[in-house]
């Protein structure tokens, strides 16, 4: 592994959490990841967390749900569940199932658990901690709610509520690990439109100021190219207005609209880069299509050393 | 193509609407176009909006948080009836919460004590569950104020369909009385086992607090339970506020919308939501698909002949690029349609040139909505 290569550093870490609003291809971005990890040897999993098992869908898989199932060569995933992880936090700690049962399948217990502000994604990302140490690496396809922000923030949060005991332990290991720029990287995946770049930016900056993550670089999703050179779209322009010729103008402007929000997103986060990864005109997002995707990541970030 | 029934005619027939969909569909937009249109249909429309982007949020005159209306300038070119307004309002969590908590609680030290809570905080300001509340809280408190025809409500971001609509509940559960009592004495709760329904004895209970203790603290505990009292003075107002929400949303001057975008995994998401509004009984109002690539139908006569055979070679290969999609599209939407069948309406919002953060934005997926396109 040439050190050099951004690619090969990004994938040498422990834990790659990628974050960024709904809909903007999270889930694809985490899985391209994973292949392009699982190719230099690495054991992968991709946890997503209480999803509806995205991960799993596209591969044409039945649901995973909270199972670490392997997918593909190297690849595993899992769909965390707030509940079992609760009950698999419980349990190390106190280590009797029959006590577990008496005191968590309580109606009482259970609704105060369910409702108790921040449980669910402490556990949750305590057991992507868990699964760090059983990994080469983690990719956590964040929740789009709060753009996954409550997740990473609430180890510090716990930590700062508790002041003794196993909690706070673990809040504070937690809370180091995404902090270590060694072993973690934040990624924000986006599209070149103007409410997800927007978000995308504001989400930066409390990143980096609110939180202080360690933030690797920005993923710009569903780049519509230009096909045609400025002559070419001259003779568009002029040409009367067919189907086919309104398509090619809408086409074109979207192109227009990527390439404009993609110059918006360099400048705003500059010197952070910004990795384009183009359109898939597909109907059906499978496997294939990831794999297009990840030879597109690995040409550019490869090309950037 | 068969015409199914008007949307906008069957909003028109409703008091509250409520746009739910996975995230980055364009509930938010699709929020204020629907309102957008009822306002120039001669009703006096809100819109409640969940943090909006920052260019959609000056449109709408929502550059400040808080939790008061900003009324909007129609555009005039397309207004029907004059009656007709259009407010905006961008729910805040932390402050409708802090406000809340200062109707509720009337002695200042207490309120300070409470707002000074380090997991009222946390509580507060995070995403989960409370801003789910707030939503509906909110929606009950306008709908009760009685000013608007139609109000139309864009829901939080939540993965999860209809989450906002039990989180409500879970709150109760949680700020419930009987809990609140075990925690702070749990001998007490012995000789009322029966009633609040906890068949375990008092050692179980100690055992309990004792698991409690160990994973996370005592401080913490002590935390919890110092916000669960001070929270107690509200219980009655959330308790009964909850059941009346939950009234509220099965009637029939409710309709549920649902937004998706044509892509499999929305639409996916949009086949879950479905079933789930039709499990819990609450009035469907019908599907918008946002950003349908318009129906492609296309041939290569349609280039002019004087492109050279490079650049119609690269057209032909883009229109097929398109085509792909927009066959993907049409597939979803018909998808949708069988599954509501006739008496539901789908409508279908064109993908635009740009996408929409403005008024004249607004204003052309309302007319897309309409069928005006």
């Amino acid at each position: 592994m040439s050190p050099g290569n951004p690619l090969d550093r990004l994938l040498s870490r422990r834990l790659i959490i990628v974050s960024g609003k709904g809909g903007v291809g999270k889930t694809t971005l985490s899985l391209a990841l994973a292949l392009l990890a699982a190719e230099r040897g690495r054991k992968v999993i991709v946890a997503e967390i209480h999803s509806e098992d995205q991960v799993a869908h596209i591969l044409g898989r039945p649901p995973v749900g909270h199972h670490e199932t392997q997918l593909l060569p190297g690849v595993s995933g899992i769909n965390i569940l707030p509940k079992k992880s609760f009950e698999e936090y419980v349990l190390l700690q106190i280590r009797f199932k029959a006590l577990y049962k008496a005191v968590f399948e309580n109606k009482l217990v259970q609704n105060f658990v369910e409702a108790t502000p921040g449980l669910s994604d402490m556990v949750s990302i305590g057991k992507v901690y868990a699964l760090v140490s059983e990994y080469d690496l983690v990719i956590v396809d964040a929740p789009a709610t709060g753009h996954g922000l409550a997740l990473l923030e609430i180890p510090t949060i716990v930590s700062r509520a508790t002041r003794i005991g196993p909690l706070k332990g673990d809040a504070d290991r937690i809370d180091q690990l995404l902090h270590d720029a060694d072993r973690t990287q934040v990624l924000l995946a986006t599209l070149p439109e103007e409410m997800p770049v927007t978000e995308a930016i504001e989400m930066n900056r409390s990143l980096e100021k609110r939180l202080d993550l360690p933030l690797g670089p920005f993923f710009l999703n569903q780049v519509e190219e230009e096909a045609f050179s400025p002559a070419e779209r001259r003779k568009i322009d002029q040409a009367p207005d067919t189907p086919a010729i309104k398509i090619l103008k809408l086409m074109n402007a979207r192109a227009d609209l990527s390439a404009e929000y993609s110059d918006r997103l360099d400048r705003e986060v500059r010197p952070r880069p910004v990795i384009r990864l183009p359109f898939v005109y597909s109907p059906q997002f499978g496997l294939e299509e990831i794999r297009l995707i990840a030879s597109a990541i690995q040409k550019q970030m490869e090309a950037e050393s | 193509m068969t015409k199914t029934i008007d949307l906008l005619k069957a909003a028109s027939a409703k008091k509250i609407i409520i746009c739910c969909g996975s995230g980055g569909v364009g509930k938010t937009t699709t929020a204020a176009a629907v309102a957008l249109e009822m306002a120039r249909r001669g009703r006096k429309t809100i819109v409640l909006t969940i943090d909006p982007a920052k260019r959609l949020a000056t449109a709408l005159g929502l550059e400040s948080l808080g939790d008061a209306p900003k009324r909007i300038a129609l555009p005039a070119e397309r207004r029907e009836k004059a009656s007709g307004s259009l407010d905006a309002m961008m729910l805040d969590t932390k402050t409708t919460f802090d406000r809340l908590i200062e109707r509720h609680v009337k002695e200042p030290e207490r309120r300070a004590s409470i707002l000074e809570n380090r997991l009222y905080q946390l509580m507060s300001s995070m995403i989960a569950g409370s801003q789910e509340y707030m939503a509906t809280e909110k929606l009950y408190e306008i709908y009760q104020g009685g000013l608007y025809d139609v109000l139309i409500l864009d829901t939080p971001p939540t993965r999860h369909a209809l989450d906002f609509l039990e989180a409500p509940q879970k709150m109760i559960n949680m700020t419930s009385n009987s809990l609140l009592e075990w925690f702070l004495k749990p001998g007490l709760f012995v000789g009322e086992a029966g009633l609040i329904g906890l068949g375990v004895l008092k050692k179980g209970a100690e055992k309990i607090l004792s698991v409690f203790d160990r994973i996370a603290g005592f401080s913490f505990l002590r935390e919890l339970s110092e916000m669960l009292s001070l929270f107690s003075d509200l219980l009655g107002g959330f308790r009964q506020r909850a059941q009346a929400v939950y009234e509220l949303l099965r009637r029939d001057f409710v309709g549920f919308l649902l937004v998706t975008s044509p892509a499999s995994v929305s639409v996916q998401d949009a086949l879950f939501f479905h079933r789930k509004i039709d499990h819990a009984k609450l009035p469907f109002l019908g599907f918008v698909v946002n950003r349908v690539h318009p129906e492609g139908i296309w041939s290569a006569s349609g280039l002019p002949s004087d492109f050279p055979p490079a650049l119609r070679a690269k057209a032909v290969e883009r229109l097929k690029n398109y085509e792909q999609l927009a066959k993907r599209d049409q597939k979803a939407v018909a998808l949708l349609r069988k599954l509501g069948g006739k008496g539901t309406p789908c409508a279908t919002i064109p993908l635009f040139e740009k996408d929409v953060h403005d008024l004249s934005g607004l204003s052309k997926m309302a007319q897309a909505l309409a069928g005006e396109t």
